[in-house]
């Protein structure tokens, strides 16, 4: 071998270790994500392919499953149920979600300034958001007890009627989103805090300056500032609000009348409380869909002007 | 702890009010969401105050089994404490091991457990660890079939037996097996005997038998000139003349309690009283939706507005002498007909359930029953000592029926009914009504079946929709699973 070859051969060689030891190789990150990464496939990848496999197939878990097609989501359209659960969650998902873009927003614009308290306040809001999902089921089935619950307590004391929350069809959605959102504002509020904080403060200087005052500050600084905020916000939150389940089945259990029977609800007992397995994936298919599409809306809405 | 269990057996026996548990619960330092999830674990008697409110209450379980304590008497041994975590009973040393699961909670596992007690003190060499009230029972029992943890002995009630047998969570009972533990059909009720078998295997024991009959306080009766009544119009009238100054004339078997299977055991024996079917023939349509599965809710709904218009739950009211009537099955027999329990007891009697045509009588009736699950592995000798569970628990059944059951074991069956015992004197009205009580089918669907006709139904009564339309809306949700299920 000449000198030329054996140089190219000593430089491929430092190529390659550079590639894999050097500091843009890819292999460090690599190693640090494969441990999340084992998980991820395991516990999420794979469950939800196998989730599409099964959703073609009868499968009650204890005998073989036999693979029927599209029959499951053929069923599951004709199925009242279906239908009434998929109507409570898009209603749900229309109330909740609006209330928990905008009340943690408002919130944030407030205790973002220099406030008295601002701490306090801070932590306050968000302190909820540590509770878990049973325990906020039940503290606020004692608060909407129609005899001794909190609320129709401090209700009365203004001189208001006391409402049955959980056991009127129509206050019980009501009930449920008042409740889910004291539960989540801290979430979208840490996120808006962040975002507010990312806007340089010598816009708003140079706009006051100018002459601008609290609401157009809103409008042309706040709001396109936190537009990558307001997607993520946005798109979180439309999907949680179609998972939502923990609160509702504690609190109601679907009832009163299935007025709050929510789709996974129905996936559960479908799934697991009448073991249609097959019949419970093609439901959960059928969420995913929805789902997807409202999340490519909004990303085409919000984040158009981009 | 004590104090916090003394606290709670206060709750549950209905002795302190909800308000003063909470009071006391706060004073031991209780946090607000523990006291929360105990108060719904006990599901104790719907409210201490009467609910003004459209449906009874946000009732989280309804209490077919009432939420009593258990009656101690001076020479008894200690009470079995309240069970809800498995309890073992037996020697440490005794041969074999055998699992037992129930639905049975409060009072009906009190007695259970008395009973498990004494099988292990008379076969010592059979341990059993026995788990009253488990919740999600149906869930439970599919899951450690799955997953070959389930129990040795399981007491189901006969609808879930197809199901299960179905789904493989059953193992067959071989004659020869039966034979040698003793168990014979000619010793059984033959309408419940019945049920043992599915699709031509055996799977079952049966253990008790139970229907509702009419519960009435004789003194408020009295008061307005008004006779028992015995059909469903002289009900009616009845509870007409009754309701007023703050007495409730009736209230119907577990409204409030949703969708769940139990107001459809209610519905189903009034429906029958009108001659309705619940499936066709074949089980593959649903067949109530009719003229007279119409006007047997219109009843249900006209009798529940004149009776309770405010809906309000009645287990405090009745136990204080304030409800009239109201149908309930022997489970409640240790709360309502025990002074202790109940100030108004000396009050409140029984009598058969009133029908709407005494010569085609109809009154809803359900069945325990034993089984032995599938096991991963069978073991021969835990299976011999499960059969003599079984066969022992069904002969000594006459302690079970002060549970407020119908033994189905007939010897058991026939000392309990001429005992002069309080309890099981009271058990006889129940019992009166044997030979016309019936059964739901067991069907592969059941299960599922019931929930939607329950909430329809609860539905129509309470005024959300119309009769007409929740039945029809039942029909069309039943006929849908059918329709699933039938592959």
């Amino acid at each position: 071998m000449d000198i030329t070859q054996a140089t190219s051969k000593v430089a491929k060689g430092a190529r390659v270790r550079r590639l894999v030891w050097g500091e843009q190789s890819a292999f460090y990150p690599l190693i640090f994500m494969v441990p999340y990464l084992v998980f991820f496939v395991v516990f999420m990848l794979w469950p939800i392919f196998y989730g599409l496999y099964v959703s073609l197939t009868k499968w009650d878990l204890l005998t073989p499953p036999q693979f029927v097609g599209l029959k499951n989501y053929i069923d599951v359209l004709r199925d009242d149920l279906f239908w009434r659960s998929f109507r409570n969650t898009v209603l749900f998902v229309a109330l909740n979600a609006p209330l928990s873009i905008v009340i943690p927003l408002g919130l944030a614009l407030l205790v973002n300034g220099p406030i008295l308290g601002r701490t306090i306040f801070r932590s306050a809001f968000i302190s909820p958001i540590m509770i878990s999902v049973s325990t906020v089921g039940i503290l606020w089935t004692w608060f909407y007890n129609p005899n001794f619950g909190l609320i129709n307590y401090y209700l009365g004391k203004l001189g208001l009627p006391g409402q049955n929350w959980l056991s009127q069809a129509g206050w019980a959605m009501v009930a449920i989103v008042i409740t889910t959102v004291w539960w989540t504002t801290g979430w979208n509020l840490v996120l808006f805090l962040a975002g507010l904080q990312d806007i340089p403060e010598e816009l708003y200087e140079a706009a006051r300056i100018d002459g601008a005052g609290n609401w157009a500050l809103f409008q042309y600084i706040t709001l396109p500032g936190l537009r990558p905020t307001l997607l993520f916000v946005t798109v979180t939150t439309v999907i949680a609000s179609f998972r939502v389940f923990g609160q509702v089945f504690v609190m109601t259990g679907g009832g009163p009348f299935d007025s709050t029977r929510t789709l996974v609800q129905h996936i559960y007992e479908t799934g697991f409380r009448y073991f249609r397995m097959g019949e419970a994936s093609a439901v959960a298919w059928l969420l995913f869909c929805v789902v997807a599409v409202f999340t490519l809306l909004q990303f085409r809405v919000i984040s158009e002007r981009q | 702890m004590d104090d916090l269990r003394e606290l709670i057996e206060q709750l549950s026996s209905g002795r302190i009010s909800r308000r003063e548990f909470i009071r006391k619960a706060f004073m031991l330092g209780l946090s607000a969401s523990a006291i929360g999830s105990i108060l719904a674990a006990c599901g104790g008697g719907a409210g201490s105050t009467p609910t003004a409110g459209t449906s009874g209450g946000a009732a989280s379980s309804p209490s077919p089994s009432p939420s009593g304590s258990p009656k101690s008497s001076a020479s008894a041994p200690p009470p079995t404490p309240t069970p809800y975590k498995p309890q073992s009973f037996g020697s440490k040393s005794a041969k074999v091991k055998i699992r037992y699961w129930t639905i049975l909670s409060s009072v009906d596992g009190i007695v259970m457990n008395d009973l498990v007690r004494k099988f292990t003190e008379e076969n010592p060499d059979i341990a059993v660890e026995s788990l009253q009230g488990l919740t999600d029972f149906i869930q439970k029992m599919q899951a450690a079939a799955i997953s070959g943890t389930a129990p040795d002995v399981a007491l189901v009630r006969h609808t879930y037996i197809g199901p299960f047998a179905l789904k493989n969570v059953l193992s067959e009972l071989q004659t020869t097996e039966l034979e040698e533990a003793g168990i014979k059909a000619e010793d059984y009720y033959p309408e419940v005997w019945k049920f043992t078998q599915f699709e031509g295997k055996q799977y079952t024991v049966p253990l008790d038998m139970h229907c509702h009959a009419m519960l009435y306080n004789k003194k408020i009766l009295q008061d307005n000139n008004v006779s028992v009544p015995t059909t469903l119009d002289e009900w009616t009238a009845v509870v007409e003349k009754v309701t007023k100054d703050g007495i409730i004339g009736y209230q119907t078997f577990a409204l409030g309690a949703g969708a769940q299977e139990y107001l459809t055991w209610y519905w189903y024996g009034i429906h029958k009283q009108f001659g309705g079917e619940m499936l066709s023939e074949d089980g593959t349509k649903a067949a109530f939706n009719t003229p007279e599965g119409i006007e047997a809710v219109k009843w249900m709904k006209d009798i529940q507005q004149k009776g309770n218009p405010k809906n309000a739950a009645i287990t405090d009211l009745a136990r204080t002498g304030k409800v009239a009537t109201w149908p309930d099955g022997p489970w409640i027999s240790t709360l309502y007909f025990n002074p202790e329990k109940s100030p108004a007891a000396k009050d409140i009697d029984v009598v058969p359930l009133p029908q709407h045509d005494p010569k085609h009588k109809a009154v809803w009736g359900q069945s325990h029953q034993l089984a032995l699950p599938r096991q991963q592995s069978q073991d021969q000798a835990r299976r011999e000592a499960s059969l003599r569970f079984i066969e022992w628990i069904t002969r000594h059944s006459v302690d079970w029926a002060k549970a407020g059951q119908i033994p189905a074991h007939n010897s058991a069956r026939q000392e309990a009914l001429q005992s002069n015992d309080r309890y099981l004197m009271k058990l006889r009205a129940w019992a009166k009504q044997l030979p016309y009580l019936k059964f739901m089918p067991i069907h592969p669907a059941i299960l599922e079946i019931m929930p939607r006709i329950a909430a329809n139904v609860e539905g129509a009564i309470l005024g959300r929709w119309s009769v007409e339309q929740g039945l029809k809306q039942a029909e069309n949700e039943v006929n849908q699973i059918l329709a699933r299920s039938g592959q």
